[in-house]
């Protein structure tokens, strides 16, 4: 298959682009001890206020013009500002990136691959990443049609398989609210806002390479909303099967849960699917973040992102392996700190500045407009 | 070009990660800057720096490509 630099997709294939990159970790990823039972109100929460984001996002791309991010940003503030943030937001980009290549390698070592080193999972796991963008968006979008039945498909058998193996037991689930509302919003902001939701701002540079922009913002919002059931209903079955006191401590809740399945004496050890889902979830993940940091380097420095793919993926490894000493920092670092450091202004505090300078703009050209028509 | 920003990347990566390491650790940012990376030869950190050293060689590969191809059609055009 050649790249030619066709990077254009249907409105279908951008929905389940959104569906599976925010299912991506989230499900598998632990989280939000402080929710404790009522974790899963928190994440049903923070999905309702993901659709507002995403719906967001696509109204500042609407409102300057169908320009991408990196496009608003040059026309914002301009060439030399707007190129060092536009630099700032692709290593966000790559950072995120080596952040889920690290997950991915923590989770293949506890799994399946225990001998084998992180650094080995993370550079083999980077190959298939690399040749995808490599190809382009339409080919991403592509991959993801064809993986996203299977993790949506194993998504749901584990929950009714853990149910018929009579693991679930939902009394784990009460007292709902019994603390109040105050650890469900600590979950919630900014560790469940943040994460996956604002994750989505890597779609406002993808959003305009759609076919049929119009829709875009119905078809994120539909894509948040159902992968939004999807991660509470995970969450649902992980504090059933597993009970608060082992979801808070295991950090794959739900592979620790899948592990429990024991269906006739014959369908066991089905946490190898959960395996399967955080393999292709962190793969389209990084696929998505490793393009849209490309697409603004591409944008900086006027070279086509092909031309700097292979050298600009080898640092993804490093810094995944760089990134933290054990798993316990990289989860810490994850939770406590990226947030509000890096997630919290470029997922909100940027596009939110961006929103007022291209009304402020608009403003002004309108004045100098109507000033001209009087004069 | 690609070795400018192979090296932009990566700098600014590792200005990052000091700085994440200052708020864990409670150390200085320079401190942190020094300690981020302790290179020692046989460890299994050395397989994801030599991958790192074969970028920066095929960063440097081709820029001396590109380069070589511009002087290749300038001379043709003269």
């Amino acid at each position: 298959m050649k790249a030619d630099g066709n990077d254009k997709i249907s409105l279908w294939q951008l929905f389940i682009l959104i569906t599976i990159f925010a299912i991506g970790t989230a499900v598998v990823v632990g989280a939000g001890e402080e929710a404790r039972q009522d974790y899963w109100i928190a994440e049903f929460i923070a999905a309702i206020v993901g659709v507002g984001i995403v719906l967001g996002y696509y109204q500042l791309i609407s409102f300057a013009g169908k320009k991408n991010l990196y496009e608003m940003l040059s026309f914002s503030f301009g060439k030399w500002i707007g190129s060092a943030i536009i630099v700032l937001y692709s290593l966000y980009f790559f950072y995120i990136a080596s952040r889920n290549i690290r997950d991915f390698g923590e989770l293949m070592k506890i799994s399946i691959l225990p001998i084998t080193p992180l650094e080995v999972i993370t550079i083999v796991m980077m190959f298939p990443v690399m040749y995808t963008v490599y190809l382009g968006l339409e080919v991403l979008a592509r991959v993801t049609e064809i993986v996203s039945p299977y993790i949506l498909g194993i998504l749901v058998l584990v929950g009714v398989l853990l149910f018929f193996s009579g693991e679930l037991q939902f009394t784990h689930l009460l007292p709902i609210l019994g603390d109040g509302f105050g650890p469900v919003w600590e979950a919630f902001f900014p560790t469940l806002l943040t994460f996956p939701y604002g994750e989505v701002i890597v779609f406002t540079v993808i959003m305009t390479a759609t076919t049929r922009f119009s829709h875009v913002g119905k078809v994120g919002a539909t894509a948040i909303a159902i992968s939004g059931l999807l991660i509470t209903y995970a969450n649902v079955i992980q504090i059933a099967a597993l009970g608060v006191d082992l979801k808070v401590r295991t950090l794959f809740p739900l592979m620790t849960a899948a592990r429990e399945i024991m269906l006739m004496e014959f369908i066991e050890r089905v946490d190898i699917l959960v395996v399967f889902i955080l393999m292709t979830g962190v793969f389209i993940k990084v696929s998505v973040f490793f393009y849209a940091g490309l697409k603004g380097l591409e944008h900086v420095f006027s070279v086509p992102y092909r031309k700097f793919i292979l050298p600009v993926s080898t640092l993804i490894p490093f810094f995944a392996v760089l990134n933290s000493v054990n798993v316990v920092e990289h989860f810490e670092e994850g939770l406590m700190i990226v947030p509000y450091v890096l997630h919290l202004p470029f997922q909100f505090g940027i596009p939110l500045l961006l929103f007022f300078i291209i009304w402020l703009k608009k403003k002004k050209k309108k004045k100098s407009i109507s000033g001209g028509v009087a004069s | 070009m690609v070795t400018l920003i192979f090296i932009t990347i990566l700098s600014l990566m590792l200005l990052l990660m000091g700085m994440f390491d200052s708020i864990i650790y409670d150390r200085t940012y320079f401190q942190s800057i020094v300690h981020i990376y302790p290179f020692e030869l046989g460890t299994r950190r050395t397989i994801v720096t030599s991958f790192a050293v074969i970028g920066l060689l095929l960063a440097l590969y081709i820029d001396y490509k590109e380069k070589k191809q511009k002087k290749g059609q300038q001379s043709t055009n003269k």
